[in-house]
């Protein structure tokens, strides 16, 4: 049996998070077709379809720093990026650091599990 | 003895706003700040912030520097690394130094923030001089300027949106964040908040829930929870306590304040002593960075009227607090002005609205049906028409169903 006739597998309820009301979402799908019902207005349709297909969020970290007058500096992906990624990519910058000096709008890492890693400030070398 | 027109004490957001606004009359302002300009800001390295000064959302430092960038084209803004150690009533401020550290200045802000309400004020028992118990400003401040984890397990009490913002940080750079403890039977922030920093990272969340106890030896090892439904304990070594924050007007102590501690302010953020004002988390637990800088930017504005002319137009009492009501501010506004006011109820409402009564009791404006949170405050606009000549108003929460 495959997915679609299994049934709840292709049901998906959404807390909708595109404005303060917080409407609950239901997508549901077959096969040719996603179904959004729930929804107040259209920004939730939107976001539920978002949300079904392929949920992203804007993440940030703190990245260690090597000689900087800070030990870390501030990042963020370069895009959103997807859910499932956020996770494991916390972890991978766990293991990682840079040299000092960074600019403000850096890259870090231009591709750590294909996303780009942005510095969101400036890091001095540090004074000797 | 130094004399400066505006004086502002704080280079958050608030300050930092103040600083820009008051800067762009032309006077001269003195910013004082004792660390690295930024505040609270730096150590908000999520995005989201900056919509209403700069017109675009950014992360906390980008704000900063942004800000940064601006204060620094104006020369007639100077910014000292110093702190400040008690402002008077006619305007003489003492700051740390060796040698000519007093000012005296035309008007003065406050923008010092507020502090975190501190774990005593829970009635947690604990056994005294355990290690591991962290505010939520301390554990941000240890991940975002210090590059430090604060342990291996982490225990939250508390679920407003510095609590959300510190679970997440933990659980994105390599603390497992066991529970998230709220007494109240929902979470005071917005579903955004909610999905992102706890569903997204899977961390637990326990609602109607309280803390009975901390065991611990030297450090916090387990924290013991009640819920209606069942008792148990989350192994932890290190408990961050975000129960919200409070009010800090305590280098202004002779303004009269409410019983919240929120200094009494007209519309323009002065307070009842002539010429000093107060803005952001020094004045009430304003939460976003852009309230505080939009507040700020109010008042920079107005100091610097007064800085120049002594007066600001007539101010009175237009608007007092009814049933349920914990707090409205301002309280005091001047005729012929739109007011933006800042009100929270005193319990949570499933579907309330706010009612502005006159003094004969007529309803002259009324909220739309919706939930009323104690744990956030609500902000909305009085047009001059609906506050009126002369008569003062009364605001209430009232049920509906």
């Amino acid at each position: 049996m495959s997915d679609c006739e299994r049934g709840e597998e292709t049901m998906k309820e959404i807390k909708c998070t595109a404005c303060e009301r917080g409407c609950t979402l239901r997508a549901d799908s077959d096969l040719y077709e996603i179904t959004i019902s729930g929804n107040k207005c259209p920004r939730g349709k939107e976001y539920a379809l978002g949300e079904y297909i392929n949920p992203t969020r804007e993440v940030t970290f703190n990245v260690r720093v090597r000689g900087g007058s800070s030990p870390v500096v501030s990042a963020k992906t370069a895009y959103p990026i997807a859910v499932t990624k956020i996770l494991p990519l916390s972890r991978l910058l766990l293991k990682l650091s840079v040299d000092a000096p960074v600019a403000e709008g850096q890259t870090l890492f231009a591709s750590l599990l294909g996303e780009r890693i942005v510095s969101t400030s400036a890091v001095e070398k540090e004074a000797l | 003895m130094r004399t400066t027109d505006v004086f502002i004490i704080g280079g958050g957001p608030a300050g930092m706003a103040a600083a820009a606004s008051a800067g762009a009359s032309g006077l001269n302002v003195v910013l004082a700040e004792a660390a690295e300009l930024g505040g609270r800001m730096m150590t908000h390295i999520e995005g989201g912030v900056g919509e209403s000064m700069f017109g675009e959302t950014m992360t906390g430092p980008e704000f900063v520097s942004h800000c940064k960038k601006m204060l620094s084209g104006m020369r007639n803004v100077k910014i000292i690394h110093s702190s400040v150690i008690s402002v008077s009533r006619d305007r003489e401020i003492e700051t740390l130094g060796a040698s000519n550290n007093v000012f005296k200045a035309g008007a003065v802000i406050i923008a010092s923030g507020g502090k975190d309400r501190q774990f005593a004020a829970c009635g947690i028992r604990c056994p005294s001089g355990i290690e591991g118990i962290y505010s939520a400003s301390d554990a941000l401040a240890a991940h975002c300027l210090y590059g430090r984890r604060i342990g291996n397990r982490a225990v939250i009490i508390g679920a407003g949106s510095d609590a959300l913002t510190v679970a997440r940080r933990l659980a994105l750079e390599g603390t497992m964040v066991t529970g998230v403890i709220e007494r109240r039977p929902f979470l005071s922030t917005s579903a955004r908040m909610r999905q992102e920093c706890l569903d997204d990272l899977r961390i637990p969340v326990y609602v109607s829930a309280e803390v009975m106890g901390l065991k611990g030896d030297k450090r916090v090892r387990e924290v013991l929870v009640r819920t209606p439904q069942k008792e148990f304990s989350l192994r932890c070594d290190a408990v961050v306590c975000a129960v919200g924050r409070v009010p800090d007007a305590s280098l202004i102590p002779y303004v009269s304040c409410d019983d919240n501690g929120i200094a009494e302010v007209d519309s323009h953020y002065m307070t009842d002593t002539a010429g000093i004002f107060i803005v952001g988390g020094a004045l009430h637990s304003c939460g976003l960075c852009d309230c505080a800088a939009a507040e700020g930017g109010m008042a920079g504005y107005s100091a610097a009227e007064y800085a120049r002319h002594g007066v600001i137009s007539d101010r009175r009492e237009f608007i007092r607090k009814g049933n349920c009501i914990a707090y409205v501010l301002p309280v005091r506004a001047t005729a012929g002005r739109y007011a933006d006011v800042s009100i929270r109820v005193t319990e949570t409402m499933d579907s309330g609205t706010l009612v502005f009564r006159d003094g004969s009791g007529n309803i002259v404006k009324q909220t739309e049906p919706r939930m009323l949170n104690a744990g956030k405050e609500i902000r909305l606009r009085l047009s001059s028409e609906e506050i009126g000549e002369g008569e003062c108003l009364t605001v209430s929460a009232e049920k509906k169903q």
